[in-house]
């Protein structure tokens, strides 16, 4: 049976580069990241990291929702900001910049059972620290009664799914950075079978401290002082990533249902594939396993093969073990077109925003499309030997992709692969 | 005086709400008691019910005319419990449906403490 087709009529996105879509391009076109060193790393007690991404324009330092402050200046209830982590007040914004991108208002959804919401976060850890400590300082009985519902992963869908008022499926996913990408897949899935006709796919991670610094214990973190090379995918001077956060909403949409309303159509998800690397909790399988299997399953899925692919935007965090074994696959999947598909990772300038990866990168790559560019690797000066050979572009193309295709993988080995091709 | 908790929640109740308590919980006056207890309220309700719960009576109801709902009951009834140094159960916050319940019971239970004959009482 042919599935209906699934496009994205909104795109909204907070991440290190911005809030909104203009200064993101802007920022990408020109290849500004969003990193500077942040005290509160330098200063941990035996830290070796100090580059970060903070989120421009936003201040969630406090405790208290209530003193929260967005860049619209945008005011919430007492009842709403009380289960609210950073994330979830980053992913409402993103949640506004999509609906009017796509020319919907919060009443168009509200209580429609043709609209769903899968959602993508790891939870918020600060919330959870807060919480537990106000346990342990002040008895059971004193605890933040929406402790749970504020922290643990699902919050987002808890919060957004009640404040939106959504009455279509809803569900979120937990596959660690390959989360939003999975979310993606899914909300594709249940538009093609015809179970939804819009989709509002969610992701959102704190990226502050606590979130964040954990990662140093496993030595996955950049340890650069400079924040100009701090994020290095495929540079054979990599040492980690920089971590980061924020929130992004792309709106997906059945064809027909997007085309009778006149939405505006910012590209189409063509395909998506997963596949494990079945091998170790956290270190991806050397040779790329699954991630290979992942795009060769989203090809096929777009019914077609690596030859229509003119682009991919890679996972590489600038982790020296992922970045390679990532590029062995891709290098396996293009054989001879691998000198002339360009790979790269905006990561160098975003930095990796954990979950929120695969969707950010989605609009990334449509958003850069649309602007008419490929996105080049950012302060990739020394291409790692471990590589095999592979098209790897520092500077931006003035050329915008056709068909890209995106990766993403997480812990335990899931990967996820996704095509899809941007509208003008 | 009070517990870093209690204190963060006074400085962002309406102004004078820290010092009615402090007054009441010196002499006892009900009109202290009654500034510090709306003050209380008006840190946890909505800003839209604020004109309401300031111009209206003992009869409001927290559900419906104050739009408290029973996650919000609870951070409210766990600033009475700090700053009177009482405890209150489940059974006891379901009682409690208008405002002037909540006043009346609140008293009660601070005098009975004060006599030595209440339950589960902590001092603040």
């Amino acid at each position: 049976m042919k599935g209906k087709r699934v496009v994205v009529t909104g795109i909204g996105l907070v991440c290190p580069l911005g809030y909104n879509s203009e200064t993101i391009v802007k920022k990408l076109k020109r290849q500004e990241h969003g990193f500077s060193i942040l005290p509160e790393y330098a200063d941990f007690k035996t830290s070796n990291v100090c580059v970060g991404a903070r989120i421009p324009g936003f201040s969630t330092e406090s405790r208290h929702p209530e003193d929260w402050t967005n860049p619209a200046g945008r005011k919430f209830r007492k009842e709403v900001l009380r289960g609210l982590s950073p994330h979830v007040y980053y992913a409402l914004y993103a949640m506004e910049e999509a609906l009017c991108s796509s020319g919907l208002v919060r009443e168009t959804i509200a209580e429609d059972e043709s609209t769903g919401l899968f959602t993508a976060s790891g939870g918020s850890v600060s919330s959870l620290y807060n919480n537990l400590q106000q346990m342990y300082r002040d008895g059971v009985r004193r605890t933040n009664p929406l402790g749970v519902a504020s922290s643990v992963t699902g919050t987002l869908s808890y919060n957004l799914g009640a404040y939106y008022k959504i009455t279509g499926s809803s569900c979120g996913f937990a596959s660690a950075c390959a989360s939003s990408a999975h979310a993606l897949g899914f909300a594709f899935d249940t538009i093609a079978m015809g179970r939804q006709k819009r989709i509002l796919v969610v992701s959102g991670e704190d990226g502050d401290l606590n979130a964040v610094l954990p990662f140093a214990g496993m030595h996955a973190l950049s340890t650069a002082t400079n924040p100009d090379e701090a994020s290095l995918p495929f540079d054979q001077r990599r040492k980690g990533f920089v971590g980061s956060g924020g929130a992004v909403t792309i709106i997906l949409e059945e064809e027909e249902a997007a085309s009778q309303r006149g939405a505006p159509v910012f590209g189409e998800i063509l395909g998506w594939g997963q596949a494990s690397d079945g091998y170790n909790p956290v270190i991806p399988h050397p040779e790329g396993r699954g991630v290979l299997r992942s795009m060769q399953v989203a090809l096929a899925s777009a019914k077609g093969s690596s030859d229509d692919i003119d682009y991919i935007n890679a996972h590489a965090t600038g982790t020296p073990v992922g970045d390679v074994a990532e590029g062995k696959a891709i290098a396996e999947l293009l054989g001879e077109r691998s000198a002339v598909v360009p790979v790269s990772s905006t990561k160098a300038l975003t930095g990796h925003p954990l979950s929120m990866a695969g969707a950010m990168e989605v609009v990334l790559s449509l958003q850069a499309a649309r602007a008419g560019f490929t996105p080049g690797t950012a302060n990739l000066e020394q291409i790692d030997p471990k590589l095999p050979s592979l098209y790897l572009p520092r500077e931006n193309l003035a050329k915008a992709p056709r068909r890209i295709l995106s990766n993403s993988s997480g812990f335990g080995g899931a990967n996820v692969s996704l095509v899809v091709e941007p509208h003008s | 005086m009070f517990s870093d908790r209690l204190e963060e929640e006074l400085r962002r109740c309406p102004e004078g709400t820290r010092e009615a308590l402090v007054a009441f919980l010196e002499n006892g006056n009900s009109s202290d008691f009654e500034t510090f207890a709306r003050g209380i309220l008006v840190r946890n309700i909505d800003e839209d019910y604020h004109e309401v719960l300031l111009s209206g009576s003992d009869d409001l109801r927290f559900v419906e005319d104050l739009g408290v709902d029973s996650l919000s009951m609870i951070e409210i009834a766990i600033n009475f419990e700090d700053a009177l140094g009482i405890a209150l159960i489940d059974d006891e916050l379901k009682e409690m449906r208008t405002l002037g319940e909540v006043k009346e019971h609140l008293l009660k239970r601070y005098k009975e403490k004060n006599s030595g004959s209440g339950k589960n009482t902590k001092t603040p």
